[in-house]
């Protein structure tokens, strides 16, 4: 008989072993040029738009952090199913205007769009510096995520270090061979697994453990109230605020849909329809979220006092009695989720760092195939440096991370500037999104400015807002013809 | 000044209308009306049955205006 830890090992070298091969072989579908590797020739369809998106942002936060949010904190976890249902919606106007432009002058990125609208270098600097400022530490967490699954499945024989080493391993593979198609596809068969197992173990442990998902609402709410009472409780244990849950949505959703990585995919649709019915069947993909919540919330009476929190899930996996061929389902999954929001993000991170701050940095233009050796080349370093963050700092990230949301928040604005009002400047544009960042940074390092725990990035929005509108009258406005070319996409 | 910008169809301002009104619903002041417990419905809380409902509902209402707008969708 087979040692179980075997069995579930092999399960998830399996999995990897697969998404290796998806991952290879979807690259030879787009051509060699930088439009290939970036945005796919602009040719991809509904279900591998739908997934590429869907599964980018289910991460390891969502499949770790979501059940343990529910676990601890109760309501409050449905925050994160909200957002993610409205977060896409402004694509449904702005989208097949972005794409349209993209078509005609050719971007693949986001800074792209926005360097061109106001003539300006600084621009694709700013937005690049903010971009990796906020991919890095998300990338460190997906990483550390892929590492703990390794090592709790092997019963600790492969350290985190070297579980991180063996699932970034692959992922720097596929991206670096595949570019944008294989994060698409193996983002497809990653989802798809992904979902599966969310259900399976949503509805079987509610289940196993109280009798049926009534049943353990009617404990809970019989037990802890307090948890079931929206908007739940904040991270000490206290009632959380409805200006503190309301601001974290509000803010979600102004960032989810500016997202760098998520943002260039608008330019990898196929055709407008296309487009717009992945926004449209997007909400559906929440839905996973729901038997994910129902993991945390079986663990609170069954499972109490386990820390820390985003531990529940394997947590639970690993003490009750499961076929070790299901524990080896279970890790490839939270594999999945962790390596599908990684690679999306080495991917677009090395694509901003060569086309939008090297490239623009130059005086002449990069040809075709030194720019995807360059963007190749940068895949394997933004990979280290994560890398290097994960498994061998020990400085903590999360004030980074915290940063992160409200500083990519701030690109909001600049979107509807750029579409919506012909008398932005260049001037009003950069000082808006330098002081929304300022703000952000300054509401984090100094707790009293806090009020009623709304979230930084609101009162960054606020300043941003009256900046880019005060600059810009002062400043003298740009040639008409030029932002016609844009308000009127 | 509506002459200058692209024309937004009819289903086109519904859609942005329930957009913002879908992102309301999920947040203070609409959601406190919805957050409690009880009743429970379908074996959830209504905090978290409510929430279910406005993704079902986003997602059937978006449908309808999507496949309202039709014809525009294929000039992509």
């Amino acid at each position: 008989m087979m040692e179980s830890w075997l069995i579930v090992f092999l399960v998830t070298i399996g999995y990897l072993i697969l998404s290796l091969a998806v991952g290879l072989y979807s690259g030879r579908k787009a051509s060699a040029s930088t439009e290939g590797y970036v945005a796919g020739d602009r040719n991809l369809g509904f279900v591998v738009l739908y997934f590429i998106l869907g599964a980018s942002i289910y991460s390891a936060f969502a499949f770790l952090g979501g059940p343990g949010w529910a676990y601890s904190r109760g309501a409050a976890a449905f925050y994160i199913i909200s957002y993610g249902t409205v977060g896409l919606l402004p694509w449904y106007f702005l989208g097949p205007r972005i794409a349209r432009l993209g078509r005609k002058f050719g971007y693949v990125t986001q800074a792209e769009l926005f360097a061109h609208r106001y003539e300006s270098r600084f621009i694709s600097c700013i937005l690049a510096t903010i971009s990796l400022v906020a991919f890095v530490p998300y990338l460190v967490i997906q990483m550390k995520g892929a590492g703990y699954v390794f090592s709790i499945v092997t019963e600790g024989r492969i350290p985190e270090w070297g579980g991180a080493a063996i699932a970034y391993g692959v992922v720097l593979i596929y991206v670096f061979k595949s570019g944008v198609m294989g994060v698409a596809w193996t983002n497809t068969f990653q989802g798809v697994l992904m979902m599966g197992l969310a259900w399976v173990l949503g509805l079987y442990l509610p289940y196993k453990l109280h009798g049926g998902v009534g049943a353990m609402f009617e404990e809970i709410a019989r037990v802890a109230p307090e948890l079931l009472q929206a908007p739940g409780l904040d991270a000490a244990g206290n009632p959380w605020t409805w200006a503190g849950y309301s601001s974290s949505i509000v803010i979600s959703v102004l960032g989810f849909s500016v997202w760098p990585h998520y943002f260039m995919k608008i330019y990898t649709a196929r055709n407008i329809a296309t487009l717009k019915r992945m926004i449209v069947f997007y909400p559906t993909f929440q839905i996973f979220l729901v038997p994910i919540m129902f993991i945390g919330f079986a663990a609170i009476t069954a499972f109490p006092g386990v820390t820390p929190v985003d531990t529940i899930l394997p947590h639970i996996v690993t003490s009750m009695n499961i076929p070790p061929l299901a524990v080896g389902l279970f890790c490839a999954g939270a594999l999945a989720a962790s390596m599908s929001s990684g690679d999306a993000i080495v991917h677009a991170a090395a694509s901003i760092m060569i086309k939008d701050f090297y490239g623009v940095t130059r005086t002449e233009k990069l040809d075709g195939p030194l720019e995807i050796r360059l963007i190749r080349f940068s895949v394997i370093v933004i990979g280290a440096i994560a890398y290097f963050f994960a498994a061998v700092s020990e400085y903590s990230l999360v004030h980074l991370l915290l940063l992160s949301y409200g500083f990519i928040a701030q690109i909001f604005p600049t979107l509807i500037a750029l579409f919506y009002w012909k008398r932005s400047t260049p001037a009003g544009v950069i000082a808006g999104l330098l002081a929304g960042c300022a703000v952000v940074i300054v509401w984090n390092l100094v707790p009293s400015l806090q009020w009623q725990q709304m979230h930084p990035g609101i009162f960054g929005i606020g300043v941003h807002i009256v900046v880019l509108v005060v600059v810009s009258k002062l400043t003298a406005p740009m040639d008409g013809e030029h932002v016609r070319k844009f308000v009127e996409a | 000044m509506s002459s200058e910008r692209p024309e937004v169809s009819r289903p086109g301002r519904y859609a942005m209308a329930f957009s913002v009104f879908a992102l309301l619903a999920l947040i203070w002041p609409i959601y406190p009306l919805f957050g409690g417990i009880r009743p429970m419905i379908l074996g959830m809380p209504l905090s978290l049955f409510y929430i279910v409902a406005v993704i079902v509902t986003v997602f059937l209402v978006m449908l309808t205006l999507f496949l309202w707008e039709g014809k525009n969708n294929r000039l992509g």
